[in-house]
């Protein structure tokens, strides 16, 4: 039965590293969401093939656990995974003008950043956002509008700053 | 329509995507494998619940093959009266003379925590990068608000984390390189004060360290490292001595045992799992029998199995304090049953607790969203005061001997455990 589950797996790694990369922000922790997500889509396989779509089973566990994870690492002491220095890599710099904007996503409180990346990289509605974390389409548009703000304003320093250089 | 900086946004989430890593060779095949273990653990402890459930019996549970057996004895509690957590008092009001407050960021910009403070009055902080990246701890002189490093810059080293504060130590583990397959070094610094040192190096044999812990009891350090994640039947933590030549002495009874936070106890993996259902909207625990944990104190060799109250069958079980909760009604006690106190009108949404500091705090969040609340519970008096929940690290929650009030532009406001009477 896990036969389909491991051609899943192998189908969609790649593109569910990516996501786990955006939603993290480090390789360590994408590899590491990615692969829990899994197993516990292969855990209830069976059950979630039938009657659900299994990529958004994962996307949503990936969701949720990036957020769970990183309160129980903050609030539990626990800090085992090896972190990944600070690096800006130069085709992210490039898409955002070299504005800082990747590192100001990096310093969000995740529930924003999960939000943003859900908005913007997956596209999704605020409503499928409400319902994939389970809170409500008003708590999405404003966890979205802190986190915009929270963008906006690094980025206003960095043109401000780059202006001055010149 | 979108506004610019929305479109930017897009394009730096696209790009960030492209940096992703490929997956490694063996991706699926760890997978899958991962994935049946994990439901032929489940599946046993199902059939051991159901053996229970037609047996009619309480305990001992029937307890699947790789298990440890372990009896549960039985004790009964009385903590007193409840206290109504909806007149907690801010956690600021009650001990004001716990609160500390410390410049926000360090002199070249990078924000921290506070894990301890240290008998000269500095405190020992981890500092982590504004882009995520962590720090080797360092030293914080509040007074000019600098900072001292314990060990040489040196970029062949990856820190860890893990700090932990033993009785005269504070130990942190590095890695050699950024790979997560290197060999992992235990550095330590005398409380006392003097810059760290490298006291060992384990290698992993290029398997990826999925936990490492350092820690330094009864005059030894001690690491505990496991190249596989799982409840203690499948995990492959292993706890070393170090002698004073660097040496890995093996304490073959701890194996499958982590240590602990800030104590000589080591504790079982976790043995129960959390499926997130979208069709469900929260996370569901699958029904396993509950099974009394067990610890090891590395200093007394000693085995502590904390007893259980009829009431609370399925306790959360730390070294020294129980905690259980019915309704709104969460009861703490201590392991063998002394000391019961409780708290009530805790609404929410799965409420939780973190970690017990200096044997006697604890934190309590129930989670509703956007409204989470959290309280301080000092289990030694029983008073409880309510910390503001802020989103922003650190100002939230306890980590190690303090507690995060809230961040301002300039400060970080926190509680000292330690100073509370």
């Amino acid at each position: 039965m896990l036969e389909d589950f491991e051609e899943f797996v192998r189908a969609r790694s790649a593109a569910l590293l990516r996501y786990g990369y955006v939603l993290s922000g480090n390789r360590h922790d994408a590899a590491d969401l990615t692969q829990e997500a899994l197993i516990r889509l292969g855990q209830n396989w069976a059950r979630v093939r039938d009657k659900a779509d299994p990529e958004a089973y994962v996307r949503t566990t990936m969701a949720r656990l990036h957020i769970s994870w990183w309160r129980r690492q903050r609030r539990e002491r626990l800090v085992g995974t090896p972190p990944e220095r600070p690096q800006v890599d130069d085709g992210i710099a490039r898409a955002d003008d070299d504005l800082g904007m990747w590192q100001a996503v990096a310093k969000l409180p995740p529930r924003q950043r999960v939000v943003l990346v859900l908005r913007y990289y997956e596209q999704l509605s605020d409503e499928e956002i409400a319902a994939m974390l389970n809170v409500t389409r008003g708590t999405v548009r404003s966890q979205a509008a802190r986190g915009l703000d929270k963008l906006r304003a690094p980025a206003t320093e960095r043109i401000k700053d780059l202006t001055r250089r010149t | 329509m979108a506004t610019e900086l929305e479109q930017r946004l897009e394009r730096v989430l696209s790009a960030a995507a492209g940096m992703a890593p490929e997956p490694e060779d063996d991706f699926t095949a760890r997978v899958t494998t991962r994935t049946r273990h994990r439901r032929r653990v489940r599946a046993g402890m199902v059939t051991a619940a159901a053996v229970v459930a037609v047996a009619g019996i309480a305990t001992p549970f029937a307890i699947p093959d790789g298990v440890q057996r372990q009896d549960a004895t039985q004790v009964r509690i009385s903590p007193g009266p409840p206290v109504d957590v909806t007149t907690a008092r801010p956690a600021e009001e009650l001990w004001p003379d716990a609160v500390v407050r410390l410049p926000a960021t360090l002199p070249d910009g990078r924000p921290y925590s506070v894990a301890h403070r240290l008998p000269d009055g500095r405190f020992l902080i981890a500092p982590f990068g504004v882009t995520g990246g962590y720090f080797p701890p360092e030293v914080l002189d509040a007074t000019t608000g600098q900072s001292t490093k314990l060990m040489p810059d040196n970029p062949s080293l990856t820190y860890m984390g893990g700090i932990q504060v033993g009785p005269t130590l504070a130990v942190w583990l590095m890695q050699q390189g950024t790979a997560t397959t290197a060999p992992i070094e235990v550095w330590a610094a005398p409380l006392s004060g003097g810059p760290a040192t490298r006291r060992g190096v384990f290698d992993p044999q290029q398997r990826k360290a999925y936990m490492a812990r350092g820690y330094e009891t009864g005059g030894s350090l001690y690491l505990t490292v496991s190249t596989t994640a799982g409840p203690v039947e499948s995990n492959d933590a292993a706890t070393y001595r170090l002698g004073p030549d660097g040496a890995m002495n093996r304490v073959e009874v701890a194996d499958g045992l982590t240590i602990t936070d800030y104590n000589p106890w080591l504790k079982p993996t976790a043995t129960a799992q959390c499926s997130p259902l979208p069709s469900a909207g929260r996370c569901v625990l699958w029904q396993a029998p509950f099974l009394p944990v067990r610890f090891f104190n590395l200093e007394t060799i000693q085995w502590r199995t904390p007893l259980v109250a009829p009431e609370y069958p399925e306790p959360n079980c730390h070294p020294e304090w129980c905690f259980a909760h019915k309704d709104d009604v969460w009861t703490a006690y201590r392991f063998d049953g002394r000391g019961a106190v409780s708290l009530s009108k805790l609404s929410g949404d799965r409420p939780r607790n973190f970690g017990v500091s200096l044997s006697r705090f604890t934190v309590i969040m129930t989670d509703t969203s956007p409204n989470i609340k959290q309280y301080l519970w000092d289990l030694k008096t029983n008073t409880v005061g309510v910390i503001p929940d802020s989103a922003h690290f650190p100002a939230n929650g306890m980590w190690h001997d303090f507690v995060g009030l809230r961040t301002t532009g300039t400060e970080i406001v926190m509680l000292d455990l330690a100073r509370i009477p």
